[in-house]
């Protein structure tokens, strides 16, 4: 029936070619970028935007004057998900050479074997002095169990932006460092009114329809949050990172808990999380519509957005004193050293460059710089000047205790309780009851790990 | 579910005679045109929904960034209209406000407002009640002879009615008092009057009444409801405005406007009798065109300066004038950046495009090292029409916009509310030029555009080459195994794609191909399950006959395969081409996942760049979108007639 | 391997050329589902064994990894999420392509424009879908509340409340169904038209003719949107990630399976665990595709084999 003569001969050689030509081209081609010459090429990765990188390239610039036969080259993860194609590298091997690690993450890379330890380099013949050169309270939220891993990039503390038009039209003084949180229920009493004009102070107040918000909150972002708890005095986790009872449920922790809990629910000063949720911009445009007279514990991110909106007048405020007093957690970007480099002396001349004045002169354009040297013309900025004088209290976050906390604890907490009690059905919930209630699934997934960990150094032994 | 029978050819309706009366005829015309209206007015309806994101995408394309998050939502792209301040390099809204009585519409600015509530002077109050919440009424504002109060109705034990106000709570009651009796002590006032008051409490009957004590004595308790009062005036008052040292003005009084009033100003030393008021307060900073200072801009040491320190480059821009004595040759500059040991310093007459700017403009600044100097730059800063880079010199300053006071006499007030911005209609090309030109470290969308095409073409060849010859196997073939391998096949379109992604991964960088296209097209080389089983199921279609002619007429395998089958494939392999486009073009994850070096993005990545950590983009992100997804609809548009007849699937049998 | 020695040895010489150029023809598969899924596959199977954190060496620890997953409450949240999300994705979205593939089957106008339109909202970017989308569900200004109040019913908060989140998300994907729509079009086109023809004559209505005929001969192309459908539903990734911000919020409820797996993997860098949750997933989509396919006997109509 059928008739064969050459037709295998042929269909082999069809395949055969399709597939050499597909593999052998890829196996001879030079793929990598191989610099000519005797210079060295370092890469850097950076998960920012096409503004942000715009810096390193300016930054890198200066580097490469000082430099010339160290070439860097850029290799940027725009809008997606840094944090998993670290863990993806990492478990590749093809970390860059040098790349950006949010502090949150420092233990879990350094525990998964994708940071180096800086210190020797620190120390070492191209050292320098980061006591000098730092504050000390942002250069310790890159250590990790008392070593440096990652130098920062910039950082940003929280405050709170207050319409400035709203604060006058009400008569109401802009409150200066030392305001506590009563005074702060008691301003965004005054601020929120319903459709009628009537304000929360008034019996005649109607929660059903507010047209004007007091204040708000960060919802499920819980590294906002912590701010509050350390300032109502406690941490969540405890110091060696191991245990969450007893702080993450420490009566100062639900205390602070339920202060917001009762700013949304009993005061209906701010609102629930479900609305916040529901802006397509987030909270911002509502901000500049007037609907929220203060942004409560927010980084400087959008000091260019309110400053290129014509007419619009802001304050910034200095964040409340709690019954802990006054404490800050902070959001920090760095750069850290990959352990699988093969130029570690060239990508450090890169690291400390970009951590120093090089590369933060650039930096601290847009966010705040480790150096105060760099920042003096902040100083005095009407804006800038507040987020700086947060830098004094700033507490290392509970995040770098624990390798994991921030996957167990942070996310699943932000996400379970603080946006369920300040969500829409959180008013008849027990703050304490739900902590307790999920206290033990944190630390089982914290402890998973460990364990994990454990199992593994005995079958290593 | 009607069943079918399956030894049967045809369904079973065709066997089966059908016993019903027919419908007369004469309606079946016009049943037929009522199918299409329903066709048609149902495509439209579907059709609606699905263009309606790809409309919002297009006018979101074409905003400009701040309207495309508006609420309530702007539609239509616009603009809104600013109208400059005096020779300032200030622009002020302009609102609408539409006159109630006569229709009329008024384009006007902004220049102050008030904010008011009605207090009552509790200490010539005498008498309250405490009185059960749920006795009284809902309230209602009402305006009793000139001041609004929250009026509530409760049904006193007598059954008469009183028209009450609540003054607090007092836990489940609330704490009242007639209408009547507060009319006469309560008046509307300034929020900010009350408020700036000290803290005052006072009590009747054993309550506490938290007020305010006001400067003339009277302690007061505001009661609500709230209102404001914008004071507008005629956008011409812009014309004559002056910037003034914010540090030369001072507050002088209220001037009244309508039913409110608006802050008035003097010029501190100026005339006693001249008054302004403000339009804006902010910080000015010196600028100059950035490309000018790199070319006529030097550094010298501080020694070499000499001159009086005082002389400035004028009133408001408060730069050094200094002397500069170099080679003989005496020069008059003027000091752009003064550190301790050196400056950056510009010939007088090098220094023209020196003006004052609002900082609000300067957002977001770059540098510019000249020297050792960090030279703060805005890029394409838009002045007049025209877009420069600014080089940022010198302090800011804070400077008052002010205007004449005798302008008052043309503005009114109005509640915000009436208030509405000045839209006019444009497109913001521009959006698609400044996303397609950017320079997104170290390459545009061009190039982005240039790898996806290399990586669509590479998938073509590659499924084109091996589809075409595995689906010939699976579908003409007998071999042992077959089916097996089939199921194999079948299996493999069903498995999870992040159970393969770490091994995945960890044989292309044996391959040495991470941050390289290859992993991207390399796979195709090897075919697709899908559509190896879409052609498969096509080539089933292929009468066997015309195959068994070619062979006795001596056609070898792939003869038969290059002459009989593609050819009689063509819808089939126009349907692979398309999905192999739409895939490989819109595949974000796999790019994701290997490619690092910007040079190596592809259109899905690089739409990415526009969203940033804290902030997106949105009209850039929208345009640069608009832009990728056209290939493939042009693609489509051109070849779904194919695509439509290449899918087979009645042969598939599970 | 005997057993097809042993038929290869009874085979006529024609045969044997026949199986071998069948080898060679499928070669460029076998040898790509080799490297790229059989090899993948086993290593994630051995991996699901494996305590295996990433940046360390994987460690056999036998069902241990299996033990813990009957324990996880973000599993059993995930099975039940993505399990609600595929019966109320999966059965919506065939029924609207069917029903939008029949109005494009007729003979109607720029046919070609009709279909480019409805095929459109598949193509656009995932990024920009999520903007759009996020503006769709607002509860003050979005497009669905502002059509409900004009009919005055207050509409749900969507995206933002747990009860709403999942509904919002299986509407979401009846949208993208331009791939659907063009494989049942290819499907409508392959009915004759004789059999309409005969239906006409014998007098039966449009709804007559859709049950006894329509339905029947697309059952196979259904079958098979169904089968493709149901695995793409188990595995529900981009759409729930993008609309959450990765978090699978509110509460939990839009964490899917994928998202799940996908966060214990590349978040907390758990590869084992994440193996074992996969190899899961596997085995449920085998066993419901098993299922489908089975009882496809009793409603699926095939044609006299050619």
């Amino acid at each position: 029936m059928y008739v064969h003569r050459l037709t295998r001969y042929y269909l082999v050689g069809l395949v055969i070619t399709s597939l050499i030509s597909a593999l052998a081209v890829g196996f001879f081609l030079p793929r990598q970028v191989v610099a000519q010459d005797a210079s060295v090429t370092i890469t850097l990765g950076s998960w920012d935007d096409e503004n942000g990188n715009r810096r390193h390239l300016a930054a890198i610039e200066d580097f490469q004057a000082e430099y010339p036969n160290i070439h860097v080259e850029i290799q940027p993860n725009p809008g997606g998900d840094w944090h998993s194609r670290i863990l993806t590298l990492i478990a590749a091997g093809e970390l860059p050479d040098i790349y950006m690690v949010d502090s949150s993450y420092i233990p879990l890379y350094v525990e998964s074997g994708g940071l180096v330890n800086l210190r020797p380099f620190i120390e070492g013949e191209n050292g320098f002095d980061p006591e000098e050169l730092f504050y000390p309270s942002v250069y310790e939220n890159g250590f990790y169990k008392g070593d440096p891993y990652v130098l920062n990039k910039d950082y940003s503390t929280v405050a709170v932006y207050a319409n400035r038009s709203l604060f006058e039209a009400a008569g109401i003084e802009l409150p200066q460092e030392g305001w506590t949180y009563d005074d702060l229920l008691d301003i965004a009493m005054q601020l929120t009114v319903d459709a009628n004009g009537n304000n929360a102070t008034s019996p005649d107040f109607d929660p059903e329809n507010i047209v004007q918000y007091g204040m708000d909150h960060r919802g499920d972002w819980w590294r906002g949050f912590q701010t509050t708890i350390y300032s109502f005095g406690s941490h969540t986790i405890s110091e060696d990172g191991t245990t969450l009872d007893g702080y993450l449920n420490s009566p100062e922790t639900i205390a602070a808990l339920e202060w917001m809990q009762d700013a949304v629910h009993k005061y209906h000063v701010a609102p629930t999380n479900n609305f916040i949720l529901a802006q397509p911009g987030g909270v911002m445009p509502l901000f500049l519509e007037g609907q929220i007279a203060m942004v409560f514990g927010m980084g400087p991110w959008f000091l260019s957005m309110l400053e290129e909106t014509p007419g619009f007048e802001y304050a910034i405020l200095p964040m409340p004193h709690g019954p802990g007093g006054h404490h800050g957690a902070v959001c920090w970007a760095g750069f850290g050293m990959s352990p699988t480099s093969e130029a570690k002396d060239e990508a450090w001349l890169l690291l400390k460059a970009l951590a120093t004045e090089i590369g933060q002169r650039h930096y601290s354009e847009h966010a705040l710089s480790a150096m105060p040297a760099m920042m003096e013309d902040k100083v005095d900025h009407p804006f800038w000047s507040t987020f700086i004088a947060e830098v004094e209290y700033l507490d290392p976050l509970d995040d770098l205790r624990n390798p994991y906390y921030l996957q167990c604890v942070g996310t699943p907490a932000g996400q379970q309780i603080t946006a369920v009690l300040f969500g829409e059905e959180g008013a008849n919930i027990d703050a304490a009851e739900l902590v307790n209630s999920l206290l033990p699934e944190f630390q089982q997934c914290m402890d998973q790990q460990g364990m994990v960990e454990s199992s593994a150094e005995e079958a290593s032994s | 579910m009607a069943t079918a029978d399956k030894t049967d050819a045809t369904p079973a309706l065709v066997t089966a005679r059908a016993s019903r009366v027919r419908s007369p005829q004469l309606s079946q015309s016009a049943s037929r045109l009522i199918g299409r209206i329903v066709t048609y007015t149902l495509l439209t309806i579907g059709a609606i929904i699905m263009l309606f994101p790809i409309l919002w995408m297009f006018t979101a394309s074409l905003k400009p960034e701040w309207q495309i998050l508006a609420q309530p939502p702007i539609w239509i792209p616009s603009e809104w209209i600013h109208v400059q301040a005096g020779d300032t390099a200030q622009e002020l809204p302009l609102y609408a406000v539409v006159d109630s009585a006569t229709g009329e519409r008024q384009e006007v600015i902004r220049i102050g407002s008030r904010r008011y509530t009605t207090a009552l002077e509790i200490t010539r109050l005498t008498e309250v009640l405490s009185v059960p919440a749920d006795e009284l009424s809902a309230t209602t504002a009402t305006d009793v002879d000139g001041v609004i109060f929250n009026v509530r109705q409760w049904q006193a034990g007598d059954g008469s009615t009183i028209e009450v106000v609540a003054l607090a709570r007092d836990g489940d009651n609330l704490i009242v008092a007639p209408v009547e009796t507060l009319r006469p002590i309560s008046s509307e006032l300034p929020l900010a009057v009350v408020n700036a008051g000290s803290r005052a409490e006072y009590e009747i009957n054993g309550i506490t009444f938290r007020g305010r004590e006001l400067d003339d004595g009277r302690i007061v308790v505001p009661l609500g409801p709230e209102s404001e009062l914008t004071v507008v005036a005629p956008d011409e008052i812009a014309a004559d405005a002056r910037l003034v040292a914010a540090d030369m003005i001072e507050q002088d009084g209220f001037a009244p406007v309508g039913n409110t009033e608006v802050q008035q100003y003097r010029i501190i030393d100026g005339p006693e009798d001249e008054h302004y008021v403000l339009l804006t307060s902010e910080a000015w900073q010196p600028v100059m065109d950035l490309e000018t200072l790199k070319e006529n801009a030097f550094v010298v040491p501080n020694s070499e300066l000499s001159g009086d320190d005082s002389v400035m480059f004028s009133d408001d821009i408060l730069l050094p004038v200094r002397t500069l004595e170099r080679d003989g040759e005496t020069q008059s500059v003027v000091v752009l950046l003064a550190r301790s040991a050196q400056s950056l310093v510009i010939p007088r007459e090098q220094a023209d495009s020196l003006r004052l700017v609002p900082t609000a403009k300067l957002a977001l600044p770059f540098v510019h090292t000249m020297d050792g100097f960090a030279v703060r730059y805005k890029d394409n800063f838009v002045q007049g029409g025209e877009r420069k880079d600014v080089a940022i010199v010198g302090e800011r300053r804070n400077m008052a916009l002010i205007t004449p006071l005798e302008h008052i006499a043309r503005a009114f007030d109005v509640e915000p509310a009436a208030l509405s911005p000045v839209l006019v209609p444009r497109l913001h090309f521009e959006n698609y030029i400044d996303a397609l030109s950017r320079d997104l470290g170290g390459a545009t969308f061009f190039t982005f555009f240039l790898n996806s095409a290399i990586v669509v073409i590479l998938n073509l060849l590659g499924h084109f080459l091996s589809v075409t010859v595995v689906a010939y196997g699976f579908a003409r073939l007998r071999a042992p195994g077959k089916d097996f391998l089939f199921m194999l096949l079948l299996a493999t379109m069903m498995l999870p794609f992040p159970v393969m992604l770490i091994p995945t991964f960890e044989i292309f960088q044996r391959l040495n191909m991470i941050n390289t296209l290859w992993p991207l097209f390399i796979r195709s080389f090897f075919g697709n399950a899908f559509l190896i089983f879409l052609l498969r199921q096509f080539y089933t279609t292929i009468p066997v006959e015309m195959e068994e002619a070619a062979r006795i007429d001596g056609a070898s395998t792939a003869q038969v395969l290059w002459h009989v089958m593609l050819p009689l494939s063509k819808p089939a392999l126009a349907t692979i081409g398309i999905f192999t486009f739409w895939w490989s073009w819109n595949s974000f994850f796999e790019p994701f996942v290997y490619i690092s070096s910007v040079k190596n993005f592809t259109v899905s990545l690089g739409l990415a760049f526009f969203q940033g950590q804290y902030t997106t983009s949105y009209h850039l992100l929208m345009s640069a979108s608009m832009v990728a997804i056209l290939p493939i609809i042009v693609i489509f548009f051109f070849a779904q007639r194919y695509f439509i007849e290449g899918i087979q699937l009645s042969g598939l049998k599970g | 391997m005997t057993l097809l020695t042993k038929r290869f040895a009874r085979m006529s010489p024609a045969a044997r050329r026949e199986a071998l150029t069948f080898y060679v023809c499928i070669l460029p598969w076998l040898l790509g589902f080799i490297i790229f899924v059989a090899y993948p596959m086993f290593r994630s199977l051995y991996l699901s064994f494996t305590n295996y954190q990433i940046g360390r060496t994987p460690i056999w620890i036998g069902m241990a990894n299996f033990e813990r997953l009957v324990r996880d409450g973000n599993f059993w949240q995930s099975l039940k999420v993505t399990a609600l999300y595929t019966l109320g994705s999966v059965p919506g979205s065939t029924i609207l392509a069917i029903g939008i593939a029949m109005l494009l089957a007729q003979k109607v106008r720029f046919v070609s424009v009709w279909r480019t339109i409805y095929f459109l909202p598949s193509v656009v970017s995932a990024v920009a879908v999520a903007v759009l989308w996020s503006y769709v569900f607002n509860p003050e200004y979005g497009l669905i509340n502002s059509l409900l109040a004009l009919v005055g019913i207050k509409g749900p908060g969507w995206v933002t409340s747990e009860d709403w989140a999942l509904p919002s998300l299986i509407i979401m994907s009846w949208w993208v169904i331009g791939g659907q729509i063009v494989i049942y079009l290819a499907g409508l086109k392959n009915i004759p038209n004789e059999f309409y023809e005969v239906a006409d004559i014998d007098g039966a209505g449009p709804w007559t003719k859709f049950w006894r005929i329509t339905v029947p001969m697309l059952s196979p192309t259904i079958f098979f949107n169904l089968v493709i459908g149901f695995i793409g539903a188990l595995q529900v990734f981009e759409g729930p990630w993008i609309l959450s911000g990765g978090r699978g919020g509110p509460n939990r409820a839009t964490l899917t399976y994928m998202m799940n797996l996908y966060k214990q993997g590349f978040e907390l860098g758990s590869l084992g665990y994440a193996s074992a949750l996969a190899w899961v997933l596997f085995v449920i989509i085998i066993i419901l595709t098993a299922l489908i396919i089975r009882s496809s006997s009793f409603w699926v109509y095939y044609e006299a084999k050619r």
